[in-house]
């Protein structure tokens, strides 16, 4: 047994050196991205036929590190991905960030992939020494990708370059040319059947929601009026209130301003204290750590009102259980100061890092994925087979169960953007004319500012202005409380007044000096 | 035999009546995830579900199950396990016995060296740096080489190996043992509750680490069973605030929340087999040689 026991350790270390000699003598710049996918080096003589024509086509495998750990496509797989891979000769080995202190450690051991996709990095990644600006790469490659001054502008860095061209942004006139998209707007319902029992109470305004919750409160008295989702709180009435949530600034006189000092945000902090002061919301609902917490409320018949509600996703699960009851979406707006900023340059961008072993055909895959052709088979799936398009409303006909996340996933598309897309194509797969949603999405499209040159002024990485700003957001996620559940109107403003004072004082007049002095240049660009 | 009082008797009902709520306390938080686990996602959440699963259902595994990848997963998770531990504990009690020995020259440097290394890191960039120039990136051997020696241990078992009479090594040597025959054929069989201790915590922490996997692996085929339970639950974690946020999973029974705790428990399962096995060992490995007598 012993001898046994001594040959199982012999053998073991033995192959362990072995293995390990040899493993040392890899390619030491081989990155931990890139070093699983060591056929990709070189473009390979794949089976796969190119696009309608039979022939051979030759594969690029390249590495992709998407930084967003609920990036649904783990694998370059499904129909969809096959068949870009068809139309462009690229395939993508997808490594999907674990968390977001990845990203920076491969930025800083320089080990980055062939692309990165990222919306938190921008800043990090849009450097000369990290990724290809894009217009050196259009006039090498690929002279005819064509991207519009609008798109460029909101990209172009401090120095001149672009590295990137995000995804989600449109600009005013493409949103005004597609009545069709439908905003992403955090929606509210409420039990159909009480407000049917009620008499259908007018709602045509804030005041119309309070009179019905305290109707709700008075006659049923074992239920919560109003019960938020944990990530969303407040935020259908900051849309009624035409207010940015949680981040960013907004034009007070020309001047960047924290997003707190709009004039409507003491009008905000106010109705919903007083929601909390008259007992139509919960203080148990700040408190709540899973989003579980407020649909348990909505399916067991306990809430009323769901802020951040959708009756589309709800209702099918209410018939699932059986239950005698549905929500209906509120479908207008219910204010004249309603807003929604739209004031950003897009969301998640591709980059082609230095290290891309194929930055042409890296550059002319994604003229592919930012073509029109190519936005919407990774946004809808495959013309014809997924999906059809109404010449006459201008608008793609789902022919799948397009809520279904899962079914996407093994499609190979993501509905919120694969890799290239518009605000405009990726809203208008959300038109659908039998969906609450899309009625409460008509109705919100009335709301949409537009301000590209105050969306362009966020704070870069590892600087004072960014520290002063997480400090700032620290200190508003635990004080916001305060005003919420303050215990008389007048305690709710002197509440807001000392949020203020404490912004102020972490440093905050520097950091608007800063936003104003962005903010005039970037405005130059629009 | 000593005559139990009531005194006694109340002493031992109230230790045990606490002992056994403290026990009910820990387990049933676990006890809650299995039962969610073999629940109606959906119906799970309702709520009010306490003692069994109200909407049996063995979908939530099925889920797991039907898919290759949490098998391969679930192996890598056992090799690394096994092999890593296996490693550790060879090299540490290799190290150990070295060190171990009162007139080895520049003992005290060596130690010293040890003891800075134990609490002193240079951080993720540069250790990420080092196992790119090893070439250990991308290979199974990233989850075993690095930890091959564990100061923590090397510590105790240096101080377990000085426990053992000297006359035992040199007997041995008088009848023409190496130092490599004594090591393997007599410190080693009466190191075995050292080596279980060891292997427990090691193996312990070899089956959740995570980190490794998720930072210095890229290949599927490597990926452990905890980075796999780390993507379920990442995947929930889509921000509900994003522009498209009203759509949801369709109803189909399973929901996030029963998936991220089926995976869970898959996790959690197998190691808690191994552990009362060993949990005797763990204690009487741990206590020898802590103490000096």
């Amino acid at each position: 047994m012993s001898k046994m026991f001594k040959s199982a350790w012999l053998i073991t270390l033995t192959m362990m050196l072995l293995l390990t000699a040899c493993s040392g003598g890899n390619n030491g710049s081989k990155n931990a991205a890139g070093a699983g996918n060591e056929n990709s080096a070189t473009a390979t003589n794949d089976s796969s036929k190119g696009s309608g024509e039979g022939a051979e086509q030759e594969i690029v495998e390249l590495d992709l590190f998407v930084n967003m750990a609920w990036w649904p496509l783990k694998n370059w797989s499904g129909k969809v991905t096959e068949e870009i891979t068809k139309k462009t000769g690229v395939k993508l080995n997808v490594q999907v960030a674990a968390d977001d202190k990845q990203l920076p450690l491969l930025i800083a051991s320089g080990d980055l992939p062939d692309l990165v996709y990222t919306a938190t990095d921008l800043t990090r990644m849009a450097d000369s020494g990290v990724s290809y600006p894009f217009g050196e790469l259009i006039g090498k490659y690929a002279p005819d990708f064509e991207i519009s001054q609008e798109r460029i502008g909101v990209n172009t860095m401090a120095d001149g370059n672009f590295y990137t061209v995000r995804n989600a942004f449109s600009t005013e006139q493409e949103w005004k040319d597609n009545p069709k998209a439908i905003p992403g707007a955090n929606g509210l319902t409420l039990r159909q059947d009480i407000m049917e029992e009620l008499g259908n109470p007018e709602l045509n305004n804030l005041e119309d929601l309070i009179s019905v919750l305290g109707t709700v409160k008075e006659k049923y008295t074992d239920m919560v009026p109003l019960v938020w989702d944990k990530d969303q709180i407040g935020q259908h009435l900051r849309i009624n209130f035409g207010l940015k949530k949680s981040k960013g600034f907004v034009d007070i006189d020309g001047s960047a301003r924290y997003y707190l000092k709009d004039e409507n945000y003491l009008d905000y902090y106010l109705y919903m204290n007083r929601l909390y002061r008259e007992g139509y919301m919960i203080g148990e609902n700040f408190t709540f750590k899973d989003a579980q917490q407020d649909d348990q409320y909505v399916l067991n018949g306990q809430a009323f009102a769901h802020g951040g509600g959708a009756a589309d996703t709800t209702n099918p699960q209410l018939e699932e259980l059986g239950k005698p009851f549905k929500m209906k979406q509120v479908t207008k707006l219910l204010s004249d100061k309603a807003g929604i900023p739209m004031g950003g340059s897009g969301w998640a961008g591709m980059y082609i890092t230095k290290n891309n072993k194929n930055p042409e055909a890296s550059i002319k895959f994604l003229q592919y994925m930012y073509s029109e052709e190519g936005q919407k088979l990774g946004l809808y799936g495959i013309e014809g087979e997924d999906w059809e398009w109404n010449e006459a409303e201008k608008y793609p006909v789902m022919k799948y169960d397009f809520n279904n996340t899962e079914l996407q996933t093994q499609m190979g598309s993501v509905w919120w953007g694969l890799i290239g897309s518009s605000g405009v194509n990726e809203a208008l797969q959300r038109y659908s004319p039998d969906s609450e949603m899309t009625q409460w999405g008509l109705a919100a499209r009335e709301a949409l500012e537009f301000n590209p040159a105050l969306g362009l002024v966020t704070t870069e990485p590892d600087t004072e202005e960014q520290t002063i700003e997480a400090q700032i957001e620290n200190m508003v996620t635990t004080e916001e409380l305060k005003i919420y559940m303050a215990a008389s109107e007048e305690e709710a403003k002197a509440q807001y007044d000392a949020l203020l004072q404490k912004a102020e004082s972490l440093g905050l007049a520097k950091l608007e000096a800063w936003a104003t002095a962005k903010y005039k240049e970037y405005q130059k660009n629009f | 035999m000593h005559r139990r009082t009531v005194e006694d008797r109340i002493f031992d009902t109230v230790n045990i009546s606490l002992l056994v709520i403290i026990t009910l306390i820990t387990m049933y938080p676990f006890y809650y995830l299995i039962i969610i686990s073999f629940n109606n996602g959906l119906d799970s959440s309702l709520g009010g579900i306490y003692f069994w699963p109200r909407e049996f259902t063995l979908n939530n595994y099925e889920k797991f199950l039907s898919d290759p990848k949490w098998i391969k997963s679930f192996g890598v998770s056992v090799l690394r396990t096994v092999v890593g531990a296996s490693i550790t504990i060879f090299f540490t009690c290799l190290t150990a016995y070295g060190l171990a020995y009162r007139n080895l020259m520049f003992q005290k440097a060596y130690f010293s060296f040890f003891i800075v290394a134990m609490y002193t890191s240079g951080g993720l960039i540069p250790y990420y740096v080092v196992l790119r120039s090893l070439g250990l990136l991308n290979t199974f051997w990233v989850y075993v080489v690095p930890g091959a020696v564990t100061i923590f241990f090397l510590i105790i078992a240096v101080s377990f190996f000085r426990e053992i009479p000297a006359e035992m090594e040199e007997s041995a040597r008088i009848d023409g043992a190496s130092d490599l025959t004594i090591f393997f054929k007599m410190i080693l069989p009466v190191s075995k509750p050292l080596m279980a201790a060891m292997g427990l915590f090691i193996g312990v922490g070899q089956w959740n680490s995570w980190v490794d996997s998720a930072y210095f692996v890229n290949k599927d085929s490597l990926r452990t069973l905890t980075y796999r339970m780390m993507e379920i639950i990442n995947q929930g974690m889509i921000p509900t605030d994003m522009a498209s946020a009203e759509r949801a999973a369709a109803v189909t029974g399973v929901t996030t929340f029963s998936i991220q705790v089926t995976a869970m428990v898959i996790a959690v399962i197998p190691i808690l087999l191994v552990y009362p096995f060993l949990q005797k060992y763990f204690v009487q490995g741990i206590m020898i040689g802590s103490v000096k007598g």
